[in-house]
């Protein structure tokens, strides 16, 4: 192992972070509006609700599969909760029919994709065209409305003065944190990643691992659809619109390969921290919204061409 | 009889006809001149855009920015005419333009090699953003009041038939014989197959994907401009979202998503497929909500229709590599 390649992997481990804290720098001393509390805690705050949704994701990417119908199932998991609540039913209800609505979307994805060996890009773009439809459907049947006072309560209950979301995201993260990079079992999402057959031959039950990952995806982003719902109060039918592609964005600046095999969690939420970051701090230079699209897509790609060179060059 | 239904674009065809039969006899405005009319330019604009996205798929391959490509291109194109330049200049420079753009992604997953999914989506943000950068800067006057003679390209008939559904015919049967006749076409079904062995073989890998690519840009571009032809307009909303469409109308049209198998009949078949079934949204009033749940129920439908012919193959074969 050169020196060379040790600066890679510690460039993949911690680069993302470093970019992040330089980002804040740069937009902390250059804009004063950039770091006033509220704005830093609202950050902190969207992350910390979309994060059960990035996680699900990264575990899939790890194990080289990927799941596009995120965003899909988290606009009809949150929105058909807060119909529910709307319509009188208790809100645990319908908070509980919105995560089964993302378990069962996420299984007959990991179904379809392991049983019948499908390209789970191609599948799952047809599972978000379908489920992004049923999801506009129940949008317009609420029209606009207001979510019921209980529903909307959710994301806003407060733990120590903050939502509870916030200090849920840093226990989340460390736990993750600490069971994956420790545990023989979550060990396997990489071996499976890296070389599934190699996998399989060594008694890892690879496709039990591999649909399970899927159904895990569907529902925790259908977690994060129903929290960000309860934040929004009225139904939105824009809720979730492209954010596989943003999270998917995350991955892979965070350090994940699209062939398996690498991947962390907290790497993927502080990439997404660092596009909303970005985003945010953007806007107040001026920046267009529909200019930030550009930097997005010139990032994405410029993050995997370097990847992929250093890839080569590693052997 | 039963291997005629295993492939998907005779089961395509058969869908078509039955289904065009059935709206003739169920809906009144099925079978009349306008709704001919918006049938052929469909036909003849996704079509473009389907053929170069099925070479793509039948070399191993698939581009999701066509449609920002398709934009980008008729924007370019109204910019160019709103500036006096001649109308084949134009024309030419916005299909060139389109060709550069494929060629773009060619590089990024040839040569670079990044993934096709990642190279192709950060191209088609790059270019939607460039959209909409150029739409939300220039006022809207720019992108209307043509020269009759670009309006013709998507408004003249010949024959009966839109001049631009010839145009389409033309590069299909171009295409199809280049795929079928000429060893450089087979290039693309050799590489699909089999990867390695074509790299093995000598075979130019990087130039194949880069040519694919460049072609695919070239079609989206042209797509574009008979599009701003015919709606004698330009705007940011040109080819949103088409490329879903595109895919899965190649897919259903006898495409596989790992490559080697294709042809320019099924695109034109799948293309015709997916008119069809946006044609019934409209005539029969289908709320827009479901019109994606249908679309995306067909892809999927498609896939595992595919794969479940797949597996089939492989249990009647087991030592065929797959």
């Amino acid at each position: 192992m050169d020196a060379g390649y040790s600066l890679t992997s510690l460039a993949r481990s911690y680069g993302i972070i470093f970019v992040t804290l330089v980002t804040f720098v740069v937009f902390s001393v250059s804009r004063k509006a950039f770091l006033s509390p509220e704005n830093i805690y609202g950050l902190f705050y969207g992350v910390s609700l979309d994060l059960y949704a990035i996680t699900g994701f990264t575990l899939l990417i790890i194990m080289g599969e990927i799941d596009l119908s995120v965003g899909s199932v988290y606009a009809l998991s949150g929105t058909t909760a807060g119909y529910l609540a709307t319509r009188g039913f208790p809100t645990e209800f319908g908070i509980l029919i919105g995560i089964l609505i993302g378990f069962a979307v996420g299984a007959g994805n990991g179904l379809l994709v392991v049983k019948l060996k499908i390209n789970s890009i191609i599948l799952t773009i047809g599972t978000l065209l379908t489920v992004r439809g049923l999801s506009d459907v129940v949008a317009a049947t609420m029209a606009g409305n207001r979510y019921a006072e209980g529903f909307r309560a959710i994301a806003r209950a407060r733990f120590l003065s903050l939502n509870w979301t916030v200090p849920a995201m840093f226990l989340v993260v460390l736990v993750l944190e600490f069971v994956l990079s420790r545990s023989t079992s979550a060990r396997v999402l990489y071996y499976i990643g890296n070389n599934r057959k190699s996998a399989l031959i060594h008694g890892m039950r690879t496709d039990a691992t591999r649909i399970g990952a899927f159904v895990l995806s569907g529902g925790l982003a259908a977690l994060s659809g129903v929290l960000v719902a309860s934040r929004i109060t009225i139904a939105d039918v824009d809720m979730g619109r492209h954010l596989e592609f943003t999270i998917l964005t995350a991955a892979v600046i965070g350090g994940a390969s699209l062939f398996g095999g690498r991947g962390r969690v907290v790497n993927s939420v502080v990439a997404y921290l660092f596009l909303a970051m970005l985003a945010n701090g953007l806007i107040m230079f001026g920046v267009e919204p529909v200019f930030q699209q550009i930097i997005v897509g010139v990032i994405l790609v410029a993050v995997v061409a370097a990847d992929t060179q250093l890839n080569k060059e590693a052997g | 009889m039963l291997a005629w239904f295993q492939s998907s674009r005779e089961v395509a065809f058969l869908l078509t006809v039955v289904g065009a039969a059935t709206m003739a006899l169920t809906n009144r405005y099925f079978a009349t001149a306008s709704n001919f009319d918006s049938l052929q330019t469909i036909l003849a604009v996704n079509g473009m855009i389907a053929l170069g996205m099925m070479v793509l798929l039948i070399a191993g391959f698939f581009d999701l920015s066509v449609g920002s490509t398709m934009g980008l291109a008729g924007i370019v194109c109204a910019m160019l005419l709103h500036a006096h330049l001649p109308i084949p200049l134009a024309v030419a420079a916005a299909v060139l333009f389109g060709a550069t753009f494929g060629l773009v992604n060619g590089v990024l997953v040839a040569i670079i090699g990044i993934n096709p999914l990642v190279a192709t989506l950060g191209t088609m943000f790059v270019g939607r953003g460039i959209i909409e950068t150029i739409a939300t800067t220039q006022t809207l006057t720019g992108f209307t009041g043509f020269p009759k003679s670009f309006t013709d390209l998507g408004n003249a008939k010949a024959g009966g038939l839109y001049l631009m559904l010839w145009i389409f015919l033309a590069i299909a049967i171009v295409t199809h014989v280049a795929l079928k006749r000429f060893a450089w076409g087979r290039q693309f079904f050799f590489l699909g197959s089999n990867p390695n062995a074509a790299h093995s073989f000598g075979f130019s890998t990087r130039r194949i994907i880069s040519v694919a690519y460049a072609l695919a840009g070239a079609l989206a571009a042209s797509a574009g401009v008979l599009t701003v032809a015919r709606a004698e307009t330009a705007n940011r909303y040109l080819g949103a979202g088409i490329e879903l469409e595109i895919i899965v109308a190649c897919l259903i049209g006898g495409a596989s998503t790992s490559g080697g198998r294709g042809s320019v009949a099924g695109a034109i078949v799948g293309t015709m497929l997916m008119a069809l079934i946006r044609n019934s949204f409209v005539l029969y009033e289908l709320d827009t909500q479901w019109q994606s749940v249908i679309l995306g129920a067909v892809l999927i439908g498609a896939v595992v229709w595919e794969a479940a012919i797949r597996l089939a193959r492989n249990r009647a074969n087991p030592n065929e590599v797959t």
